[in-house]
């Protein structure tokens, strides 16, 4: 994982405001200082449960929200404050694919009014040739030319989301965001639409953020993966060593609640008590504390509960924020540029 | 539960079909379902959409939506033929007898009933003889029993101010609030984070260890019915393809669209291979059932058998081993099959 | 426990004929027959709504007079064939004024929200405050009544309400995942607007204008009967009103002639309304 990053997210942070005017409202993190890096052709998987931020962290990069705080760069630029010329570039490099719902698209507009506006906003063709292009991108992703003509709503579900594979690859991006695109689809059609991601990243050598919260998914898709609770990064690794030997408690217990398919092995998924929304988190020291078990194992030490866990290397090339979890002695050169550029 | 083999039958569904009237076309939603749900047992109905399986719940509970109407078959709970029930009749079991633990309990819960009444509506509709100054203690019991934290807070909140977690512990209290001989849980945790997954589940099976109650627990995650559930039944397009014990369907499946499902799902752990076991093509129109083997145009065994013709032309029955596993296909267990493999 | 029957239900259809319901055949016969009395109506009557014939007041229909004459004796069949043009006209016109405010508006203030958003909603909110009936009173105070003068009170006295209807279903519509996905792909808001807001406004406008137009004509008829609407003799349906009401004792007949047509007229827009309605959640989910 060295060279030149393509996507470098440093120390970002986003705020929501509650709704209304003036002083007196709260503030809710939703993403607590993230640093990360995709890496040209690489997938990463960002998982984590509902109100982890990795939503969030999606629609930062795609410029849908706005940071708070941080910078994320492409290919060492700074996203913020492009102007509208350079932003419109910016579209063609980032491209993002929707969660699965009906509401990825606009009911009232065919499949080829939809799928022209790429190549509309862009001016990338017109006429003749954008139909051509229209059906050789339709054909790309497994869909049929006489399906132009209908309406998104009279697709299943599996076909809207090559629809949205479609959309988002029309420009030609060189990073891709997609949010839970295989969530809400039947096993089987799953299937297919993760084979079609998988082929698509060889052919075009796209590099990905794919954000779910289905770990199954995510182990077969991406090289790496990235796991947030409550709005911070807890731990980063190859999918091997983070599924395999995982450091940070909560990797543990997240890894541990899926069911792992053993037919006869019975209920064997680990139970962690209480949720994300029992506690107020800590904000001085580590989210996870409260719910931990190793710090319930360890005597509830008062440095979890007063000090922010940084991310540190860790056994197997990863990185975790725990200030209990067992550092590997000699850190990867990648990793520790990286470590480097948080600390 | 190691009796479960010898325990009485709960549930007894035969040739169940449901069809629905559209637009002059007919669509048999359901066509000629039957299984057994024995005591203590927790039976996983999987299938994905359009088998039928949803259809199949709302027609055990007597709430089929129109235009959809049950035209055959019997669904008996302990010795109560439900279709001879009338709807009042109907409506006293749902909640007491037979209980539902709805997939959205978010949407199912009533948002502007606070959580104590809401629990004590199943109270007193369905225990009028229970002294009226019982039911607070009645309801905050039930509510503790389902884990849910601080419950004498909590019975004066609104769904909305619970968790998605949390209103999942409501639903299933209110479902097993009376103890109910039959829990029909439609995917209770799709909903829900993995973490708060594993806990109801483990709720669930609580449920079953302390009061015996028989679960339908219906899903299309075949990973969860592995874990937890006894027996499974397999549906597509509108029928039941293969049943049997988990362990061995899961591990030896009969029907080949079975072991397609199974083959999809994502291996965990491992190098993850380059691309995923797809099944081709997509379920047949239910207006239109094909004639013979209704998996056969998506079926690997029968294109590696050469495509033979009975399986388009000749309908396969549901045929038993013998030894509690039943499965729809001409080809199941044949040397044909163990060639091929 | 939905998703099955859903499925079902969203099998995508074939050209098969779809069945019409029966309020709809009732409301869409209605609006022609309406239609027919503007367009052809006069002509087939063929009688002038204008000429004054004292000696044959109060004529009882049949004859050269289909419904009788009036007051005055003009024929009432005419009166009302040619007071649907200028109700109608009034009715449109109305609706065109208040629509015209209202999508930009509405539009305007639900997309770019923030400070845009409260200044306009809360001057919206102020003529909202303002009964629309002294609104179209105030206005023909202002400039006399006419048709025009009557277009125009109706119209403002739309606005409001319309605007504020506009606006909700754009903040809603700004929030759905397709408008993200055009804005990810480098739309710009104008362009956003047009393909994603407006298209998505298509359905609640259709059925507002139905259901204005059946307002519209009533809030004529009102005007109308105070004696605010358009100015005897001109025809309307609504100084056809005001012209009977002085006989509704010794002819109630007059009056009768004179309401039925605008009850007809106002059912028939609500069953169009209702029925656009339907179709159009129908294709939205199906």
């Amino acid at each position: 994982m060295s060279g030149e990053s393509l996507l470098s997210v440093r120390g970002l942070v986003k705020d929501f405001r509650e709704r209304g005017f003036g002083p007196g409202r709260t503030a809710v993190r939703a993403v607590d200082d993230v640093s990360f890096d995709v890496y040209p052709g690489e997938t990463l998987g960002l998982v984590g449960e509902s109100g982890s931020g990795k939503t969030t962290i999606g629609r930062l990069i795609v410029r849908l929200e706005e940071p708070t705080a941080g910078r994320i760069e492409l290919r060492g630029q700074d996203l913020r404050g492009l102007s509208g010329r350079r932003s419109l570039e910016f579209r063609r490099d980032v491209q993002m694919i929707f969660q699965n719902t009906q509401n990825a698209f606009n009911p009232r507009r065919t499949v080829r009014s939809v799928l022209s506006d790429p190549y509309q906003i862009h001016r990338l063709a017109s006429g003749a040739e954008l139909e051509e292009r229209i059906g050789g991108l339709l054909r790309r992703v497994g869909l049929t030319t006489p399906m132009l003509d209908r309406y998104p709503q009279q697709f299943s579900g599996g076909q809207r989301q090559r629809l949205g594979i479609a959309r988002a690859l029309a420009v030609q991006p060189a990073l891709v965001v997609a949010d839970e695109p295989v969530s809400g689809l039947d096993v089987s059609v799953q299937a297919q639409v993760l084979n079609l991601f998988a082929e698509l990243r060889r052919e075009l050598g796209l590099a990905m953020l794919f954000i779910s919260h289905d770990l199954r998914a995510v182990y077969f898709l991406c090289e790496r993966i990235a796991v947030l609770y409550l709005g911070r990064l807890v731990e980063i690794g190859p999918r091997r060593t983070l599924l395999e030997d995982p450091v940070h408690p909560y990797t543990r217990a997240l890894i541990g609640s899926i069911p792992a398919f053993r037919p006869g092995g019975g209920f064997t998924r680990t139970v962690i008590k209480g949720e994300i929304s029992d506690s107020e988190p800590v904000k001085a020291g580590c989210h996870f504390a409260p719910r931990c078990a190793r710090w319930r194992e360890l005597g509830q030490p008062a440095r979890c509960r007063e000090e922010r866990p940084l991310l540190r290397p860790a056994a197997g090339g990863g990185l975790a924020a725990c200030h209990f979890a067992e550092s590997s002695p000699r850190p990867l050169d990648g990793v520790a540029e990286l470590a480097g550029g948080i600390g | 539960m190691n009796d479960v083999k010898t325990a009485e039958t709960v549930l007894r569904v035969r040739d169940l079909a449901v069809e629905f009237s559209l637009r002059g076309s007919v669509a048999r939603a359901v066509d000629g379902v039957g299984f057994e749900v024995r005591a203590g047992e927790i039976v996983g109905m999987v299938g994905e959409s359009g088998s039928g399986k949803s259809v199949t719940m709302l027609a055990l509970l007597g709430l089929v939506p129109r235009p959809g109407r049950v035209v055959a078959g019997s669904v008996r709970l302990r010795d109560i033929e439900l279709g001879a029930l009338s709807l009042r009749e109907l409506a006293r079991l749902r909640g007491r007898q037979m209980a539902l633990i709805p997939s959205d309990a978010g949407a199912a819960l009533n948002p502007v009933t606070r959580i104590g009444s809401q629990v004590g509506e199943g109270l007193a509709a369905h225990l009028p003889e229970l002294p009226r100054a019982e039911r607070p203690a009645r309801i905050l019991d039930i509510l503790k029993r389902v884990g849910l934290p601080r419950p004498e807070q909590q019975v004066r909140r609104y769904p909305h101010e619970l968790s998605g977690g949390m209103q999942q512990r409501v639903a299933v209290a209110m479902g097993v609030q009376l103890g109910p001989d039959l829990l029909i849980a439609d995917e209770p945790t799709t909903a829900l984070d993995v973490t708060i997954q594993a806990q109801i589940l483990q709720l669930l099976l609580d449920v079953r260890e302390q009061s015996g109650t028989s679960i339908l627990f219906i899903t299309h995650d075949m990973t969860t019915v592995a874990e937890i559930c006894d027996r499974v039944l397999v549906m597509y397009a509108g029928q039941i393809v293969e049943s049997g014990p988990v362990v061995d369907v899961c591990t030896a499946p009969a029907h080949p669209y079975t072991r397609a499902l199974l083959d999809a799902i994502p291996p965990l752990g491992g190098d993850p291979p380059e691309r995923l076991t797809t099944i081709p093509g997509a379920p047949p129109d239910p207006r239109a059932w094909p004639a013979g083997c209704r998996f056969a145009e998506r079926c690997r065994l029968r294109e590696q058998l050469g495509n033979p013709d009975k399986c388009t032309s000749l309908a396969p029955e549901l045929a038993s081993d013998g030894a509690g596993r039943r499965s729809r296909c001409h080809f199941t267990g044949s040397a044909a099959e163990a060639v091929v493999r | 426990m939905k998703t099955q029957v859903a499925v079902l239900v969203t099998e995508p259809r074939p050209a098969a004929r779809r069945r019409v319901p029966l309020l709809t055949t009732v409301g869409a016969s209605l609006g022609l027959l309406v239609l027919l009395t503007i367009v052809i109506g006069p002509w087939l009557i063929g009688q002038d709504p204008y000429a004054i014939d004292i000696g044959n007041r109060f004529a009882g229909p049949g004859g050269a007079h289909w419904l009788g004459t009036d007051e005055l004796g003009r024929d009432v069949a005419s009166r009302i064939a040619y007071g649907a043009r200028a109700t109608a006209l009034i009715a449109v016109g109305a609706v065109a004024i208040a629509t015209a405010i209202a999508i930009p508006l509405g539009v305007l203030t639900g997309f770019l929200g923030g400070w845009v958003d409260l200044v306009v909603t809360r001057v919206v909110d102020l003529f909202f405050a303002i009964p629309s009936l002294l609104v179209a009173i105030g206005v023909i105070g202002l400039f006399g009544a006419s048709v025009t003068t009557t277009v125009l009170a109706l119209g403002l006295s739309y606005w409001p309400f319309y605007t504020r209807l506009i606006r909700s279903a754009v903040v809603g519509l700004r929030s759905r995942p397709n408008v993200d996905a055009a804005r990810v792909l480098g739309a710009s808001r104008l362009r956003v607007i047009r393909t994603e807001i407006l298209t998505g406004l298509v359905p609640l406008v259709l059925v507002q204008t139905t259901v204005l137009l059946g307002f519209a004509i009533l809030d004529e008829a009102a005007l109308g009967f105070l004696g605010l609407g358009v100015q005897p003799p001109q025809a309307s349906w609504g100084s056809r009103l005001a012209e009977s009401r002085e006989f509704i004792l010794v002819h109630p007949e007059l009056a009768l002639v004179a309401g039925v047509p605008i009850v007809l007229a106002v059912f028939a827009m609500n069953l169009l309304s209702d029925s656009l309605r339907d179709r159009l959640d129908a294709k939205r989910t199906g």
